[in-house]
């Protein structure tokens, strides 16, 4: 059993990890076409990409085609996808930048990385910043006032705390103040704010934990006609109601969650044989206990989002 | 077994077999008696399956909804009295005056999907209503004012069920809107019907389609019903 102290450095190292951004406008939208200035920066891996986008506006002021565009037009690609902006900044890196491959070649017979925040060694993600042209086929549009960030946010909450408690009750019980607070945690990357705020929202005493909210990202599948109108870069999300605890009694672990969802990629409870799972840019060893990893690293709402990474 | 035992909450086995009894109940159904539902059920490799409705929307006026569906029998009507047939062009003039400022389409395609939800073990409704160049209007006041046209009463709905949040296609991965599943269970529990395979679509429908204009056509709550012996 993990001692309390180790879970909440656990906790403060998620909200503490950074991911390296490269960030250059696109050459349809620049006066400097493709010579834009690049913006560097550590973004915080439990926020969000439209978060980014008053300082980016700022920065890239002088260089706009268009200068009076509003930031909330302002959308990223890599690679000719557009990113979507609900999914938190931490989950997109590990999913797209390359990173996780490059993870994989490295531990490939080794044992797991630990979580830490520190970018060494790693590359920037090179994304591109648009402001005009909104993908609406791709991308759902934000609104000036950041209305629209802020309810996907609690709209996964709430479904975070429906699959926690088995119920929408606890969380429409708590009014706005709570779910306020979250967002501005997230808004400030405040982790003692989110810790106050979340200790409501999280299992009480009196309630036992029903499910853990997890969500698992499946590599994407090759585009062809046959996949219909789906959009460039869509992965399978694979979700499912996993008890903390087995029938036998054993606490659940990453391993046994991951044999029942997706048996095909995990047929061993124990080890990975064809694929890792990714939490926040480290290989996550099957044998953790997920009640405790939902509770101390799951993302701002509530979440674990876990990128797979298939070897060899 | 026809009952289903967890009411409201349903497995994903139960919604499959629910979506594709009504699909094909849907073939055996007139145009006339369908009302412009056109039923489809959509798999694609990897995919879960999912049932798409396609209907038509009037657009916003509710002089137009009257235009469309009542103006043969108040033509008759105002035969009858002096004066009335210039009542009636009148307004007829006013809806076309509508219709051209709103983009010149009188009628527009929606498409609903309904999918499973495997965290809230219930049927979730997606709504996605194109424009007349076929892009899908993703702007909720837009949105709204197309379905104010309609009727008042469904906005009433809303406080039952929730409202419509954009969100992705949790099957194509496409911007869409959706009614959020949170409420669905508890707005079924006090319905008094639909706990079996035959008639829990009907009632599920009859609870959350009403914020988006989805309304069952007669023939088809008639048609599911009869099959529950």
């Amino acid at each position: 059993m993990t001692s309390p102290r180790t879970l909440q450095t656990l906790r403060s190292n998620v909200w503490a990890g950074r991911v390296p951004l490269d960030i250059r406008l696109a050459s349809g939208d620049c006066k400097t076409y493709d010579q834009s200035d690049a913006y560097m920066i550590l973004a915080p891996r439990i926020s969000y990409l439209p978060l980014l986008l008053p300082r980016l506006f700022a920065f890239f002021q002088s260089s706009l085609i268009e200068p009076d565009t509003n930031s909330s037009q302002g959308w990223f690609s890599f690679e000719g996808i557009p990113l979507k902006w609900p999914f938190p900044i931490g989950l997109l890196y590990d999913l797209y930048s390359g990173a996780k491959e490059r993870l994989v070649e490295e531990t490939t017979g080794k044992e797991a990385l630990p979580v830490d925040g520190t970018t060494a060694g790693t590359l920037p993600w090179r994304l591109t910043l648009h402001v005009s042209g909104w993908p609406k086929e791709s991308l759902i549009p934000l609104d000036e006032g950041g209305k629209i960030l802020q309810d996907a946010f609690n709209n996964s909450v709430k479904e975070a705390s429906h699959v926690r408690h088995g119920s929408a009750k606890v969380i429409m019980s708590l009014g706005k103040d709570a779910t306020e607070q979250l967002w501005e945690a997230v808004q400030k990357v405040d982790v003692t704010l989110y810790a106050n705020a979340s200790q409501q929202l999280v299992r009480r005493r009196a309630d036992a934990l029903k499910h853990v909210p997890i969500k698992v990202y499946l590599p994407g599948m090759p585009l062809d006609s046959s996949q219909g109108d789906q959009t460039p870069g869509h992965l399978k999300i694979v979700l499912g109601l996993i008890k903390p605890v087995l029938a036998t009694r054993q606490p659940q672990t990453l391993g046994t969650a991951l044999n029942t969802l997706i048996p095909a990629l995990f047929p061993s409870r124990r080890s990975p044989l064809l694929a890792y799972p990714i939490l926040h840019g480290a290989i996550v060893p099957l044998a953790v206990g997920i009640e405790e990893l939902a509770e101390y690293a799951a993302y701002a709402d509530g979440f674990l989002h876990i990128a797979i990474a298939m070897m060899g | 077994m026809e009952a289903l035992p967890d009411f409201p909450h349903i497995t994903e086995e139960q919604f499959l077999d629910i979506i594709t009894r009504l699909h094909a109940l849907c073939t055996k159904l007139t145009a006339e008696e369908l009302q412009g539902w056109e039923s489809s059920l959509v798999q694609f490799p990897n995919l879960s399956p999912f049932l798409r409705i396609r209907n038509f929307l009037p657009s916003a006026s509710p002089f137009q909804w009257h235009n469309l569906a009542t103006v043969p029998q108040a033509r008759e009507d105002l035969e009858a009295e002096d004066g009335g047939i210039e009542e009636l062009i009148e307004i007829d003039e006013e809806a076309i005056d509508r219709s051209q400022s709103a983009g010149g389409e009188g009628l527009i395609r929606a498409t609903y999907d309904i999918t499973y939800s495997p965290t809230y073990n219930v049927p979730v409704l997606h709504l996605s209503v194109q424009d007349a160049s076929g892009s899908v209007i993703m702007d909720l006041d837009h949105i709204q004012k197309l379905f104010k046209g309609l009727r008042s009463e469904m906005m009433q709905h809303v406080g039952i069920v929730g409202g419509l949040s954009p969100t992705y296609h949790p099957e194509l991965g496409t911007p869409i809107f959706f009614i959020h599943p949170c409420l669905t269970a508890d707005a079924m529990s006090s319905l008094g019907m639909g706990e079996n395979r035959s008639d829990y679509l009907i009632a599920w429908l009859g609870v959350v389609g009403g914020v988006v204009g989805l309304y069952v056509p007669p023939a088809v709550a008639l048609e599911a019903t009869k099959c529950h012996s």
